[in-house]
């Protein structure tokens, strides 16, 4: 059985890989290359376009990034039951979390799909709807049977 | 040509989606989930004539290898002897019926808020039209739970990844817990409040 408490570090982190997904990546990058191609046909050379389109992504990035962590963290000071600790239990048919407020059984089969990220396994239950487990708090074996169970799901 | 294929595809998908489960209109979502709580206190749990009884029994074998199999953990120190009570209720799109299979926790303060089952059955209550699972995943809420931080449990929040209504058994699971269900239905992410048996839209 595993056991952990976000941090409020851990739940930023955490809460930017949701939204950081490859095909966000793939979908952002088309963008960019709209954008530089639009600088170029109005006139700018190659390379004036690919340094306003990087320079004006990189800012706008940098913004979003530093405005998301800051609500994040507000978000994570207001709502004291993101703090609580949380017991995982994990096994071959299951996911059960359980925490002083309640119990949580999700099976295998009805994972949407799954990713793996430095820190965590990001478990997605719709499109829209996802948990996130800090692979600082599991076994090798039970990172094992993660992995494994995520291996043949549709990647995010 | 293209966009009118693309606009069809979308359409499907919009379809496909809405067929997942069985869903009514609000209202009728609203009446079956406070007859849910009314009827599920009574001895008989709707079941109240051969007819009745019959479809229970029929519901019961459908749903046979289906429920989620929750189970006791005693390495957590908790006892999760959950089983599921059966619910027998009109039908409020026809004459035949439909059984709820509610889970109910180990104790009468636990409320199973998602987790549970529906089965059309037919009017003479010998064929299982249709199995609704209405929920991917079981969530047990733990009334006698400590506050965390100076916070105290006003509400509830949660996603529902089918449909695109919430389900009755939101409904059922708001009056039960006696505090505000906000939910999200996935599929069009549209925002729902549930609260003293009625249900609302909101947007985010």
């Amino acid at each position: 059985m595993a056991q952990f408490q976000l941090s409020e570090d851990e739940y930023v982190r955490g809460s930017l890989a949701f939204v950081l997904k490859p095909r966000t990546g793939i979908l952002l990058a088309i963008a960019l290359i709209f954008f530089v191609l639009s600088e170029f046909f109005n006139g700018r050379s190659l390379i004036e376009s690919i340094g306003v389109t990087l320079g004006s992504a990189v800012l706008l990035a940098v913004l979003v990034y530093l405005f998301a962590r800051r609500r994040l963290r507000k978000i994570f000071r207001e709502q004291a039951s993101l703090t609580e600790l949380i017991n995982v239990t994990i096994d071959d048919q299951r996911l059960n979390y359980s925490w002083a407020r309640g119990t949580y059984l999700l099976p295998w089969a009805n994972v949407r799909s799954g990713r793996e990220t430095r820190n965590f396994f990001i478990l997605w239950e719709s499109s829209a709807f996802g948990r996130m487990l800090p692979k600082r708090a599991l076994s090798e074996e039970e990172t094992a049977i993660v992995r494994k169970n995520i291996a043949s799901k549709r990647r995010v | 040509m293209r966009v009118p294929l693309t606009l069809s595809i979308f359409l499907c998908a919009g379809s496909a989606l809405a067929s997942e489960i069985r869903e009514f209109d609000i209202k009728t979502i609203e009446r079956l989930g406070n007859e849910l709580t009314r009827v599920s206190q009574t001895r008989d749990k709707g079941a109240t004539t051969p007819v009745r009884k019959r479809a229970k029994q029929t519901a019961i074998a459908a749903l046979q290898g289906k429920l989620f199999n929750l189970r006791y953990e005693a390495s957590q120190g908790k006892f999760f002897n959950i089983h599921y009570e059966y619910v027998v209720l009109d039908d409020p799109a026809g004459s035949g019926f439909l059984v709820y299979a509610l889970g109910e926790g180990a104790r009468p303060s636990d409320t199973v808020v998602h987790g549970h089952f529906r089965v059309t059955v037919s009017a003479d209550g010998s064929k299982a039209e249709r199995v609704d699972t209405l929920a991917h995943s079981v969530f047990v809420d733990t009334k006698e739970s400590p506050s965390a931080g100076n916070w105290n449990k006003v509400g509830f929040a949660m996603n529902q990844p089918l449909g695109t209504r919430p389900v009755e058994t939101l409904v059922y699971a708001s009056n039960h817990m006696k505090i505000p269900i906000a939910v999200v239905t996935s599929p069009n992410r549209q925002g729902w409040w549930i609260e003293n048996g009625k249900i609302r839209k909101y947007d985010r």
